[in-house]
């Protein structure tokens, strides 16, 4: 008890030490008052009476310091004395700690970046989803008859009712489907993420709502569920001002009025992690009445992503979900009867992958700690090398008292300064550039608000501690632990020459920092290749110079006669009006017309030859089919490589036309002229035979990695169902996108009923496939150029060390004739030695980590004997430059100066 | 001053205990007031009495408060506590059996 009391009692008075201070300064001066007043009393004159009371205080600095002392401060006084000590030592060599502080900055700022992106992706989950390693997808595997293997993500309701009312494998199963869907009317409308789900979903994830309340099965009914609709928290918040009296209000999504009936708790996402700005019942979606049944198809139109929270184990899940399947299935595919089902992470995607951003994330990630592992390999060198520089310096501590734990108690504080200090500059790196890369590298994801969270801030303040610890434990330790008296009496020369094993272990540490410089390079390298030729890829289209328009006209009204031909030529002449305006935008060099073009959809047609018995079986009896304006080609890019394009006389002539590209004329009439050749397009013509009037280059229909396919084109305009939906394309004479706002204006003037429309160049459509190498290269580049800067920086401090503790030496090697070229290789004869190994050691790992590489590079080899050698080059060079430059200074020695110098 | 002499060592603590348990006394006046009770034997060193009054603070065997004195100026006054009049009980136990041990050892011929 009084033991705690005494303990309170020094905790306040170290509190409010200065008060305290103040109060024991006020207390002697009343005593010194006093005694004056005693003393004048017995006869002293005023001064000498104040002299004399002072006297026989008997100085009161000095009680005041021994009744602090008293006090309990003692600590305190001690580690302020320390941390001054450090602060002196560091500012005696300020190139030191800035350098080491700046390098440790950038690499915990990279750390917490990563571990901020990590933890969400891969850590943590979706927010609100309770356990989410539970928490799986079903897939559906089928082996077909020609022995190829296809996964779906996406599965039919009548799974999905199968698993929930058949099984036990989940205590909770759902079934969703994102969509995105149009808010406000107009050209000021545009696209939300959307989710139609059951309400078991909520359920599932055990969350509640943050107004209101969620919708109720009883509301999700299908074939026809209610108009209702739970809103995203954000969404809320923004678009509808946090209205706290929503619930009841009627709010338009496409075009259809939905009663709000709550609002989801905040960053609530479900079991994906875009932000979602509206929830609906999984039966309220529009479907095509013509397409059947979709509660009881095994083959709906639109189906969705089934979920479950695991009751028994995967394996288990598995097997009776693949039973239920296989015994459930009604339908002509036979492949279903020997169908596999898995269940999968949700993170996969739906083709049961896991998404390749996840892929480079988790590998930023790591190289983030090989940052810094560098990093921190690259202080304990300078600290060791400072050390040993400081070994007199220690040595007279020593001697004046200084026990051995002091000494590693004082290297240790300065090593713990410099991380501290590296870690809140590294937190503000972190801060902004977290932010940047996480848009950069998953724009789609729901990330907190504040790159820098509580998690991020712990595991970083962790990672910050032991950095300092471990940099300044092992220097500290391997001074402190060797004669420091000895090294006292012997002179600058010999403390250096002593130091054969430190010696070895800097040059240890060196080699790991030059391995691990090589690897991020030549990873680096390897993703700036899969950019570039990804940017350089021949998608068979200009992907700069062209825009789509992606505009939706109002409903026609044509008095039920929507699917006669006067429907088709007013809703043809819109388009064709507005094209006519498009092409007199100045800076508009042509545009055209198109249903289905590449990255905007896919569009198939079976093909028949007429004369031959046997229908081509496969791909090659289907094509992507494309009903192209005149001036199309010409427009995105695509060359016709013989005959001609499409003309405007193909539109009004009767006779049906087609352009095929290199593939298909191949596939078609192997080794034979394409040009004039007939075949039937069941789409686009129906049972009539579409004469081939040219061919064109391949074009990669929707993404960067596919196979070459037979592509049709066929006159825009004939057929009424290749009209509706078309996108408008418009080549620009220079730049693209400066085109965006006068065609945008040229729509609002002259289309003034549009529902919606949407401009975006094909580069911007291609964005997304692009990304993940852009950040892997981007990223990679500037960490790999960071690693080799740390390096560089290394090897020449340690270089300039060496030179400066062999003053002595170099200066008698001079003055007994020592030419420049041999001071010089001894100098630089141990770094270079350090950076071959280095380079060989790093290309040797290089090598071995190319088949874990491989999966996140596009086309090229991750094994690149060219790159690597000119990596290895590089970093060799910046090695040479930055131990040639002590180096160099080391020849310009006066012996007479280095001899006299100890 | 001829006939003073240093306090016994170890025995100031118990001194200004036993001084404060008469009444409630700044330091200086504590310092005075072995002077006198001692006959004008003990002078005090005042400068130890500071560090021995913060000890006896931070163990909690005295209290301290910042009152006015008759003259109108402000001083810190001391008390003693509940259990500083306990210590003060063990030690002047103990103070007596030393003394009667070594009046003993004197008295030895």
């Amino acid at each position: 008890m009084s033991k705690l009391s005494g303990w309170l009692y020094t905790l306040r008075s170290l509190v409010r030490r200065n008060a305290a201070d103040r109060e024991m300064a006020d207390e002697i001066a009343f005593h010194i008052e006093r005694q004056t007043r005693k003393n004048e009393v017995l006869g002293l004159s005023a001064e000498d009476a104040r002299q004399r009371a002072l006297q026989e205080f008997g100085g009161t600095t000095r009680w005041r310091e021994e009744a602090r002392r008293a006090r309990g401060s003692t600590p305190i006084d001690l580690v302020e004395r320390d941390v001054r000590q450090a602060i002196r030592g560091l500012a005696r060599n300020p190139a030191f700690a800035v350098m080491a502080t700046l390098t440790l900055a950038l690499a915990i700022g990279a750390n917490a970046a990563m571990f901020g992106i990590v933890d969400r992706l891969l850590l943590r989950g979706p927010e609100h989803l309770a356990a989410p390693e539970q928490v799986v997808r079903v897939s559906v595997t089928r082996t077909l008859s020609n022995g190829n293997v296809t996964t779906s993500g996406l599965q039919p309701y009548v799974l999905y009712r199968g698993v929930r009312d058949q099984t036990s494998a989940f205590s909770a199963v759902a079934t969703y489907l994102p969509l995105d869907l149009r808010v406000g009317v107009g050209l000021d409308s545009r696209l939300v993420h959307a989710t139609y789900a059951t309400p078991d979903l909520f359920a599932l994830a055990n969350v509640h709502p943050a107004l209101g309340r969620f919708y109720t099965p009883e509301e999700d009914v299908p074939p026809h569920g209610e108009p209702v609709v739970v809103l995203g928290y954000s969404y809320w918040q923004t678009d509808l001002a946090g209205d706290s009296a929503i619930v009841g209000k009627v709010v338009t999504l496409d075009d259809r009025q939905v009663r709000v009936v709550g609002v989801a708790p905040r960053g609530f996402t479900g079991v994906e992690r875009a932000p979602i700005a509206a929830w609906l019942p999984m039966s309220a979606r529009p479907v095509d009445p013509r397409a059947g049944d979709w509660t009881t198809s095994w083959r709906p139109a639109t189906p969705g992503v089934v979920v479950g929270r695991l009751a028994v184990s995967k394996v288990q899940a598995a097997a009776q979900l693949t039973a239920l399947v296989r015994r459930e299935y009604e339908g002509p595919d036979k492949a279903m009867r020997t169908a596999n089902v898995r269940v999968l992470p949700i993170s996969y995607d739906l083709e049961g992958a896991e998404p390749r951003e996840l892929g480079v994330a988790r590998l930023l990630a790591g190289v983030a700690i090989v940052m810094l592992l560098v990093a921190a390999a690259n202080m304990t060198n300078l600290t060791l090398a400072r050390a040993l520089s400081r070994r007199r310096e220690l040595g007279v501590r020593v001697a004046l008292g200084a026990g051995r734990w002091t000494l590693v108690r004082l290297m240790l504080l300065e090593t713990m300064m410099i991380s501290l200090l590296g870690g809140m500059v590294g937190l503000a790196l972190a801060h902004w550039g977290g932010a940047v890369v996480r848009e950069a590298l998953l724009p789609n994801v729901a990330w907190d608000e504040l790159p820098v969270n509580g998690r991020v801030l712990a595991v970083t303040i962790a990672a910050t501690l032991i950095t300092g610890v471990v940099v300044g434990l092992i220097p500290a330790l391997r001074v402190s632990g060797g004669d420091v008296a000895l090294a006292l009496r012997a002179g600058r020369s010999e403390s250096a020459g002593g130091g054969q094993a430190h010696g070895t272990a800097r040059a240890s540490l060196q080699v790991v920092q030059l391995t691990l410089s090589l690897v991020l390079l030549f990873t680096a390298g390897l993703f700036v290749r899969s950019l570039r030729d990804v940017q350089q890829l021949d998608l068979g289209y200009d992907r700069d110079r062209v825009l789509a328009v992606d505009i939706s006209f109002p409903r026609l009204d044509s008095g039920g006669t929507s699917a006669g031909d006067g429907g088709v030529m007013a809703n043809r002449a819109r388009y064709e009006d507005l094209l006519t305006r498009f092409e007199r935008v100045p800076g508009v060099a042509s545009a055209s017309i198109a249903f289905s073009s590449p990255l905007s959809a896919v569009n198939i047609t079976k093909l028949r030859i007429p004369g031959r018995d046997s229908v081509p079986s496969g791909k090659d009896g289907m094509a992507l089919l494309v009903a192209a304006a005149p001036h199309y080609f010409e427009t995105v890019g695509t060359r016709i490589l013989r005959g001609r394009g499409i003309e405007i006389s193909d539109v009004s002539s009767a006779e049906p036309v087609v352009v095929v590209n290199e593939t298909m004329a191949r596939a078609l009439w192997p080794g034979e002229d394409a040009i004039g050749r007939c075949v039937v397009l069941r789409v686009a013509n129906g049972d009539a035979c579409a004469r081939v009037v040219g061919i064109a280059r391949d074009v990669h229909q929707m993404t960067l990695k596919e196979d070459a396919l037979n592509q049709a084109y066929v006159p825009w305009g004939q057929d009424r169902r290749l009209v509706g939906g078309s996108v408008m394309l418009v080549r620009g004479q220079s730049d693209a996108s400066r085109l965006i706002p006068p065609l945008t204006d040229v729509v609002r003037r002259s289309a003034p009923g549009v529902r919606s429309l949407q401009i975006r160049s094909f580069e911007e459509l291609l964005d997304p496939q692009v990304r993940p190498w852009r950040v892997g290269a981007t990223v990679f580049g500037l960490f790999g150029a960071i690693v080799v800067l740390v390096a560089a920086i290394g090897l020449f401090s340690v270089v300039s060390y060496l030179v400066t503790q062999r003053t002595h030496e170099l200066g008698v090697r001079i003055a007994l004739g020592a030419r420049r070229g041999q001071v010089l290789r001894l100098i630089m004869g141990g770094a270079l030695r350090t950076a071959l190994i280095g380079a060989a050691l790093g290309g040797t790992l290089s090598v071995a980590i190319g088949p874990a590489l491989q999966p996140l590079l596009f086309d090229n080899a991750a094994r690149d004997p060219l790159l690597l050698a000119g990596v290895a080059i590089g970093l060799l060079a910046v090695a040479v430059v930055a131990s040639a430059w002590p180096a160099w200074r080391a020849t310009l020695v006066d012996p007479l100066l280095a001899l006299r110098s100890d | 001053m001829a006939g003073q002499s240093s306090i016994v060592p170890g025995t100031l603590e118990m001194l200004v205990l036993k001084t404060l348990s008469l009444a409630p006394m700044h330091g200086w006046g504590i310092g005075e007031r072995i002077q006198q009770l001692s006959q004008g034997v003990f002078a005090v060193n005042q400068g130890t009495l500071y560090p021995a009054l913060e000890r006896l603070q931070r163990d909690g065997l005295i209290s301290a408060e910042w009152r006015v004195t008759e003259n109108n100026r402000r001083a810190r006054y001391y008390r003693i506590t509940r259990s500083g009049l306990r210590r003060l009980e063990t030690e002047r136990e103990e103070w007596e059996r030393s003394v009667r041990a070594v009046d003993l050892i004197m008295r030895t011929t």
